[in-house]
């Protein structure tokens, strides 16, 4: 391959810079964080791990099993590790992990929908005050910056293809977009060829650097700041290629995670994060499970229980959870009532979201539904409550820190709502 | 010169429905006890559900109890007065006496560890098999409950399992769409026959294509149903069945059901006039119930009128009952009925006469 071809090829820097130039024409001088909080955080060594199953994962099969109920399902559930919790019989391995996790079954959101439950869920779904709110990773990019390390801060390790994601960003400008790796896969183009020398590399980067400085001149610092960015992502990645080389993995992790998506992307988000990523989002598709729900989940759960189990081990054994919060969530679970098809819809009103290590207390069960599962019988938790709940265990006050959106304030959470305490440390 | 007038194209007679019975929960199968007085099903409550046919007006009565979680399987043994019921759990159940006062003449509490996928009767009721999603697969006297053979360490997930009407084999069908035979006794793997398109694999999910087996015309045909999976997470499929000959088990023939965005066919029945009676469930409103002829690929009777059909059952004297699903049971959130209640789905048996049938609609 050639850099100078790069644009050939479906994902690239050039591509990158493309989006995230675009994205922050229209970002304008948004999401500056108040100076104060800004250099604490970027001190901070704590990281995230996101693994979100997009489509929705059903509580009844996992964290919340209603069995021989109405609309419990064909499946047992099985005793945990911690006394008295039962979770779906699809989760023997995660069953001994409940010690390490906290699990909140008193989730009741407002979307139904996916493509607008989705950015609600993903931005914690503020209050509307006329901006488009950032993802979660995109915040977190923001709020925390990069680690020492200085890889991009917001990676999505995705099944499909990847690029920047300059969207996720909202108004903290492109630049906080989410570095989305398709299948786990590196930008095309990353490694130097051999034709050009590392010297010769640098003059490149050199006179880039000088035309970028006499365009910058001429516009929005912003602007500069995104294309700038991107070729700094580049070079930084260009540093730790050997992530990406899967032949070098021991054999045993590999069987531990699983060779399939979800083993193989947490596998890596788990050596990303140890390389110093602030945020790793690994997404699984397909669980939208309107038909089939039960064969569909017979067939899902089991991967999800291998290498997330897989994932909270390694980051106990290498004190890794000390510093990294990870959340397993979707945008919603799934109704009890069971359709014509075997599947189940979506519901919003009652499901549940599970967490563990930063900042979490773990072997904690946080709320509880009614017995046939229809409805939160406690105190129910949105995402809002979520996302304060992580911000704190991260160590961002986040009822007093603000985003500062040119002259204007905003809270970095839904300022109606505030952490769960009891999920905390 | 005029053209000739065409011949006219005569309607094959259709199956007429006689009556519907309400049942308030899903059902999963259905079944005709072997003396023909009454009806019996299992399903989402873990009750054997039984319907009296031969009072005035047919009327549920006692239901059976003692499963958990969902009855996934239920078949009647053949000249007998045994109905085998399988459940999620594990549990595996023989009830004497459906027709009046029944009594459990054996059972298993964990006859698999967790969900029995299937459950086939010999053709003599001596005998039953069963498969379970823990890859075990395991013969039983139908008399009084032995294990008589075990196929352990299946390589892969069964979903479907059938006995040879001579007692000698076993066939299996699982996640993947590959078919294998096991001899008896001993239960060692004698072939494997891969029935391609009947599994699909994306996004971390297999949907598994092969979910029904039966023998036929004295064990030299063999039927696999099922569908073709076209996609995860809703799970269509082109409903779809192959015959294959015995023991070589080469397609002789097969009928694709539907469209790609269907589902696929939960059972099927052949019919003392002829035909193959087949259910399919898919997609909301894309239920069908068909009536097929040996050798074609069309059926000659096609209803679309009851969502997602589960099962279907032959009475001796020839009607036919197929459980559906209540309509209107799609949909996101949290729709309720005139009272506030958030209910459960259900399942009308709709129960037909044979096509040509004089026999006049009736109430159930």
């Amino acid at each position: 391959m050639n850099h100078c071809r790069s644009w050939e090829h479906g994902w690239s820097r050039r591509r990158m810079l493309g989006a995230v130039a675009g994205g922050a024409g229209v970002a304008g001088l948004g999401g500056m964080l108040q100076p104060a909080v800004a250099e604490e955080m970027a001190r901070s060594d704590k990281q995230i791990l996101l693994i979100w199953l997009d489509g929705g994962m059903s509580q009844l099969e996992s964290w919340d099993p209603k069995p021989n109920t109405p609309f419990g399902g064909p499946f047992r559930s099985i005793p945990t590790t911690l006394p008295g919790i039962h979770v779906s019989e699809l989760m023997p391995k995660l069953s001994q992990q409940m010690k390490r996790l906290a699990v909140v079954r008193s989730m009741k959101t407002e979307d139904a929908n996916h493509s607008s439950g989705v950015p609600k869920i993903l931005r914690g779904q503020p209050r509307n005050r006329g901006v488009t709110y950032p993802y979660l990773g995109s915040a977190v990019a923001k709020l925390m910056g990069p680690t020492e390390s200085g890889l991009p801060p917001y990676v999505w390790v995705k099944p499909g293809n990847g690029g920047f994601i300059a969207k996720h960003a909202g108004f903290l400008g492109a630049k906080y977009g989410a570095l989305a790796l398709g299948d786990g896969k590196p930008p095309a183009n990353l490694v130097r060829p051999d034709s050009i020398s590392s010297a010769a590399d640098e003059a490149r980067q050199e006179l880039r650097r000088r035309f970028n400085r006499q365009f910058s001149d001429r516009r929005r610092g912003n602007f500069n700041e995104a294309n700038s960015y991107v070729y700094d992502v580049a070079g930084t990645l260009m540093k730790h290629v050997e992530l990406f080389d899967e032949t070098k993995l021991p054999e045993k992790d590999r069987r531990r995670y699983g060779t399939h998506d979800l083993g193989r992307h947490a596998l890596l988000a788990r050596r990303l994060i140890e390389a110093g990523v602030r945020f790793v989002q690994v997404t699984s598709y397909g669980w939208d499970t309107h038909g089939d729900n039960f064969n569909s989940h017979a067939s899902r759960m089991p991967k999800v229980d291998q290498s997330v189990t897989a994932l909270i081990e390694d980051l106990y054994d290498r004190g890794l959870d000390e510093r990294v919060l990870v959340v397993m969530m979707a945008e919603f679970g799934r109704t009890p009532r069971i359709n014509g098809s075997v599947g189940r819809d979506h519901w919003p009103n009652a499901w549940s979201v599970a967490m563990a290590g930063c900042g979490i207390r773990p072997g904690t069960v946080v709320g509880e539904t009614l017995p046939d599962g229809t409805d939160v019988k406690t105190t129910p938790y949105d995402i809002g409550h979520m996302f304060h709940t992580w911000f704190s265990a991260v160590g961002l006050d986040s009822a007093e820190a603000e985003y500062m959106n040119g002259t204007q304030p905003l809270p970095i959470a839904h300022d109606d709502m505030h952490k769960v305490d009891e999920l905390l440390i | 010169m005029a053209d000739a007038p065409k011949p006219t194209e005569k309607k094959p007679p259709e199956p007429r429905e006689l009556f519907k019975l309400d049942c308030d929960r899903q059902l999963m199968v259905a079944r005709f006890t072997a003396c023909g007085r009454m009806l019996v099903a299992g399903g989402y409550d873990a009750s054997i559900r039984r319907w009296d046919l031969c009072a005035e007006q047919t009327v549920e009565v006692d239901r059976v109890e003692g499963h958990h979680g969902w009855i996934s399987w239920l078949e009647v043994q053949p000249g007998g007065d045994l109905v085998f019921s399988a459940d999620t759990w594990g549990r595996l159940q023989a009830t004497r006496g459906i027709a009046g006062t029944p009594e459990i003449a054996w059972h298993h509490e964990q006859a698999h560890d967790g969900w029995i996928r299937s459950l086939s009767v010999s053709d003599d009721g001596q005998a039953l098999v069963t498969a379970g999603r823990d890859g075990a697969v395991r013969v039983w006297s139908a008399v009084d409950g032995r294990l008589l053979h075990e196929v352990k360490d299946h390589p892969s997930e069964v979903f479907a399992v059938a006995i040879h009407p001579a007692k000698q084999a076993i066939v299996t069908g699982d996640l993947f769409g590959v078919l294998r035979r096991f001899e008896l006794p001993g239960g060692k793997c004698v072939g494997e026959t891969t029935l391609a398109g009947m599994h699909f694999y994306k996004r971390i999910q297999d949907v598994g294509g092969l979910r029904l087996l039966r023998f036929h015309d004295e064990g030299r045909t063999l039927i696999c149903a099922g569908g073709e999976p076209q996609a995860t997470g809703r799970a269509i499929a082109i409903p779809t069945i192959h015959w294959l000959e015995w023991p070589g088990c080469a397609i002789t023939h097969t009928a694709r059901l539907g469209a790609k965005n269907h589902g696929f066919v939960f059972d099927l029945a052949w019919h003392p006039h002829g035909f193959w009676a087949v259910v399919t469930s898919g997609q909301p409103g894309s239920g069908q119930f068909l009536l097929l002829k040996p050798g074609q690929e069309k059926p000659f009777f096609h209803s679309t009128k009851m969502s997602n059909c589960h099962s279907l059952a032959v009475h001796e004297d020839g009607r036919m009952v197929v459980t559906a699903s209540n309509r209107n049971s799609q949909g996101n959130g949290a729709v309720r009925d005139k009272g506030g209640n958030y209910v459960a789905n259900f399942s009308p048996l709709h129960v037909f006469a044979p096509p040509g049938s004089e026999e006049k609609p009736a109430a159930g």
